[in-house]
């Protein structure tokens, strides 16, 4: 499948930096693409279509609450990779995704990881989403403040 | 919102520009990044130096198109033989299962159920040996909007093992059931995996009269180092 070589390593590479766990970023891209051979696919599929879609993959991994313990309790650090953006002064992990979970929503969960994970601008987000800038501005402080709100309860990551 | 004093060139343009996808002015735009900020270039040389392999895909049938109904024309003799009479036979939908794949009836549909083995890169489905160091997968294929509780079974001469926790599955094509795993133990193994639409079955080897709702399907394993 032209789409999985072409496009695969680099889907591979963000899923493990959201899981930090290789095996279970192989199972995520993995998934993707064998329910994607069962689509007729359109002229639309490119790569930020396809990174989407991994991070839905990836934020419903986490989100499954019997993932969460383990996830949580084997992080392998080297696996997220070089952080350059920080949420105040932390490094967004697996650990604190999966913590977050609960305390956000759906979109404001994504946008989390477009911007601290994936090192996006603001703009990009809007565009990859198709939402508007100032949407983005308001959740990522949605999640600045639940974020702080987890530190104040003891449990940041 | 940044670490570093620049604006850091996202994972997803990195990537889009290893590939050789972004027209000229953004390339350009890039590529004097990259000079000026040595994080942006580490992360761009990771994508360069990242040459792993990717697990092949399995190989998987495009699923037969879905017909509400089908209908059939077979033209019956009559005992009088008077006249050809017109036979309408109304056939369910069906989600096609995978070839080969164990199918176990639950409450609410149909679920198939395979084993996957990875052994340094290469997959083998349904097979019927694993070496010390492969990696297993059960996957079910059954029908959305269905969801099944599962758990993995594994079975040795010196015990049982549940590898993962009870998990539900939201149906589809070949879905994982969590966790992958390795077998340790000495001999052979036979891998379960127990199905409940209602509920996490209850962890009881073997599944009995307490379990009227659970299902289950297994697979043998020879132990071959």
């Amino acid at each position: 499948m032209e789409l999985y070589r072409r496009y695969g390593p680099a889907l591979l590479r963000k899923a493990e930096r959201m899981l930090q766990d290789r095996d279970e970023a192989k199972d995520v891209v993995q998934g993707l693409f064998v329910d994607l051979l069962q689509k007729t696919l359109g002229p639309a599929i490119d790569l930020p279509y396809l990174y989407r879609a991994v991070t839905h993959r990836c934020l419903n991994h986490l989100r499954d609450r019997r993932n969460q313990g383990r996830l949580v309790s084997e992080v392998d650090e080297a696996s997220r990779g070089l952080a350059r953006t920080l949420l105040d002064d932390r490094v967004v992990g697996r650990r604190l995704l999966a913590r977050l979970a609960d305390r956000v929503d759906e979109q404001a969960w994504e946008i989390l990881v477009y911007a601290f994970v994936d090192d996006m601008t603001g703009d990009e987000i809007a565009a990859l989403m198709g939402v508007s800038r100032k949407t983005v501005v308001r959740r990522l402080a949605t999640v600045r403040d639940e974020a702080r709100k987890l530190d104040a309860d003891g449990g940041g990551a | 919102m940044t670490a570093a004093a620049c604006t850091p060139v996202s994972w997803l343009r990195l990537e889009r520009y290893a590939l050789g996808e972004l027209d000229s002015r953004e390339r350009a735009e890039i590529a004097t990044h990259l000079e000026a900020c040595g994080r942006c270039r580490a992360c761009a040389d990771q994508i360069a130096a990242d040459t792993r392999e990717l697990p092949p895909l399995p190989a998987v049938a495009a699923p037969a198109p879905r017909r509400r109904f089908a209908w059939r024309w077979p033209a019956l003799a009559a005992v009088a033989a008077v006249a050809v009479v017109v036979v309408f036979v109304r056939r369910p939908a069906e989600l096609p299962m995978p070839s080969g794949a164990r199918v176990v009836a639950v409450k609410g549909g149909d679920v198939g159920v395979e084993l996957v083995r990875e052994r340094a890169g290469s997959v083998a489905w349904e097979p019927t040996s694993f070496a010390g160091g492969d990696r297993l997968k059960l996957l079910v294929t059954c029908p959305a909007p269905m969801r099944v509780f599962a758990d993995v079974v594994v079975l040795q001469s010196d015990g049982v093992a549940f590898p993962g926790e009870p998990t539900v599955v939201a149906c589809g094509n070949r879905v994982p059931v969590p966790p992958a795993f390795r077998i340790t133990g000495a001999g052979g193994a036979t891998v379960c995996v127990l199905l409940d639409a209602s509920g996490p079955p209850t962890r009881a080897w073997p599944p009995g009269a307490a379990e009227p709702t659970a299902s289950h399907a297994c697979l043998r394993l020879d132990r071959r180092d």
